[in-house]
């Protein structure tokens, strides 16, 4: 408990947390409020549509939150203050695992919370428009699927962070993974012609948790999906750990 | 009591630490000193499991560092005082790391007074000078009381008053029976508080004494004299074999004769003295005396004086 008290205070305490943090939730928000408000004819404007408004938006929250878990690393790295981490703690893989932990379920929460109000806000202006809103299975798996998303991209930079050690590097490469690699190798798949070259890719894969299932051409993969994505954050982690334990800090 | 046994450290085909081993003793200060790149830093790194030895090993009271369950209550260690997040404020630095062995907010304000820095605990330490991070450092060492103390270079940065307190501080903690190791390139202040030294050059041990038995072995001897007729004294002392050095028409320095045989050579030669006064070297003297051929970056100053010949 002691670890994670401190592992917290550090997230806490500074300045980047709450700058992208905010943009995270506000984004999110005012994308959800504007639409639900400016929207055209409320009567076309299903459940469906609402989930698939706060899940789309929220993807580039849930990336910003796992810039604040790369950060949460590599700043310790930048600063020197792992050294003071490793002095107090000198069992290495216990500071690491505190500092994931609190990664995680901050990212996870603050994911749940930034949702729970864009959709308890979404749904009231459009109620008080007189729009009728159901939902179905579908987008309730892909508001958790939404909360498993931010958990994985936090735990990814995380690794990325862990294993890289420079902030700069980690967090392009957190970003440009999902916004430009595996979309390259997408096409690269694509044209060998593998089929189904999104399964091979973890994030795109983990996308179909939150997509509607016609963005997949109506095929509804279900939480499962994520499990490649989830696969690759535990390798990185596992590697990441190893190496920090036997490098010098 | 910290042992170093056998500690050796390479990186790639550099072999920074090389098979070093000493003893600190508690309720001493002891100064860690070395040229630079002797391996200093990359000691004390190991002792604290931070750089992984590639033999040998650091034992705190029979024990290695990443044995100890709480090392704050334990080993209080300051490495660098730019080991700061600089967004973070004093407090909020301090509480970082007390929070991870349990200390409570009680102990961060009582070590944030013990340094002064209670009026500034709120500001970042971004803003913060080098001398107010040294404050900071040693408040965070504090924070568990512990019985061992490791610095490295703590004098870093800070003013006279701000050296002065620092020495204070450590003296005081060894007056308590803590071991206290302190590395430092102020020979001068390590000359006015360590009670014991550990020398290193090249990563290997070079001496390990008192102060006082270091100085008093390397460090050159000499008699100042001075006296209206002191050529009458010249071939008497020459006779005895010693190396004078003239300094003015009234003074001379005279080395491997001691002032008692000046003294009575004088008498016996009916030269009256004005001044007859045993000098020593510095510490610094003495430290270059034995790191001369362990530096790893030497310069001639055009500035030095001349030897005595």
């Amino acid at each position: 408990m002691d670890l994670l008290r401190s592992e917290w205070i550090k997230l806490r305490t500074i300045r980047v947390t709450y700058v992208l943090t905010i943009i995270a939730a506000v984004f999110p928000l005012l994308i959800v409020v504007l639409v639900a408000a400016l929207v055209g004819n409320v009567n076309d404007f299903t459940g469906s549509d609402l989930v698939t408004m706060i899940t789309q938006s929220m993807v580039l929250s849930a990336l910003l939150l796992g810039v604040v878990s790369t950060l949460s690393i590599t700043n310790e790295y930048g600063n020197g203050t792992i050294r003071t981490s490793f002095a107090a703690t000198p069992n290495r893989r216990k500071v690491l695992a505190a500092k994931g932990v609190v990664a995680l379920a901050f990212s996870m929460a603050t994911t749940a919370i930034v949702m729970l109000v864009a959709f308890a806000a979404g749904s009231t202006i459009l109620s008080n428009r007189d729009a009728s809103l159901s939902f179905d299975s579908h987008t309730n798996s892909a508001l958790v699927g939404l909360v498993l998303l931010s958990g994985m991209l936090c735990l990814l930079g995380y690794g990325l962070g862990l294993i890289i050690r420079n902030s700069a590097a980690s967090v392009t490469l957190l970003v440009l993974w999902p916004l430009l690699l595996e979309n390259l190798a997408r096409i690269v798949l694509a044209v060998a012609k593998v089929k189904d070259p999104t399964t091979w890719l973890p994030y795109q894969s983990a996308m179909r948790m939150v997509n509607p299932p016609e963005f997949d051409g109506g095929d509804s993969s279900g939480l499962s999906a994520g499990i490649p994505l989830a696969v690759l954050v535990i390798v990185l982690i596992g590697v990441g750990i190893a190496i920090n334990e036997r490098r010098d800090a | 009591m910290i042992e170093i046994q056998g500690l050796t450290k390479r990186f790639g085909k550099t072999v920074a630490v090389d098979q070093l081993s000493f003893q600190v003793a508690p309720g001493r200060v002891t100064g860690f000193l070395g040229p630079n790149g002797s391996g200093k830093s990359t000691t004390m790194r190991c002792m604290l499991a931070l750089d992984r030895p590639d033999a040998g090993a650091a034992l705190f009271d029979g024990r290695p560092y990443q044995t100890i369950k709480r090392p704050l209550f334990e080993v209080g260690a300051l490495l660098d005082a730019g080991y700061v997040h600089p967004g973070r404020t004093a407090r909020n630095h301090l509480r970082t790391i007390a929070s991870s062995n349990g200390i409570g907010a009680t102990r961060i304000n009582e070590v944030l007074e013990l340094v002064g820095l209670t009026e500034v605990a709120k500001r970042r330490v971004g803003g913060f000078s080098l001398g107010m991070r040294q404050r900071l450092g040693l408040a965070s060492v504090l924070l568990g009381d512990p019985h061992t103390v490791i610095l490295d270079e703590p004098a870093n940065g800070l003013d006279p008053e701000g050296i002065r307190w620092m020495r204070d501080v450590l003296v005081h903690l060894a007056s308590q029976g803590k071991t206290v190791l302190v590395s430092s390139h102020l020979l001068s202040e390590m000359a006015l508080m360590a009670d014991d030294l550990v020398l290193i050059g090249r990563g290997r041990l070079v001496e390990t004494s008192s102060v006082e038995t270091f100085v008093a072995k390397h460090a050159r001897q000499w008699v100042r004299v001075q006296s209206p007729n002191v050529d009458s004294l010249r071939q008497p002392l020459i006779e005895f074999g010693a190396a004078i050095t003239v300094v003015d028409d009234s003074t001379v320095e005279i080395m491997g004769v001691g002032a008692a045989t000046i003294g009575e050579l004088a008498a016996r030669h009916g030269v009256v003295l004005h001044e007859l006064a045993p000098q020593q070297g510095s510490l610094e003297d003495a430290f270059l005396e034995v790191t001369a051929n362990s530096q790893e970056y030497r310069t001639h100053s055009p500035f030095a004086p001349p030897q005595v010949s």
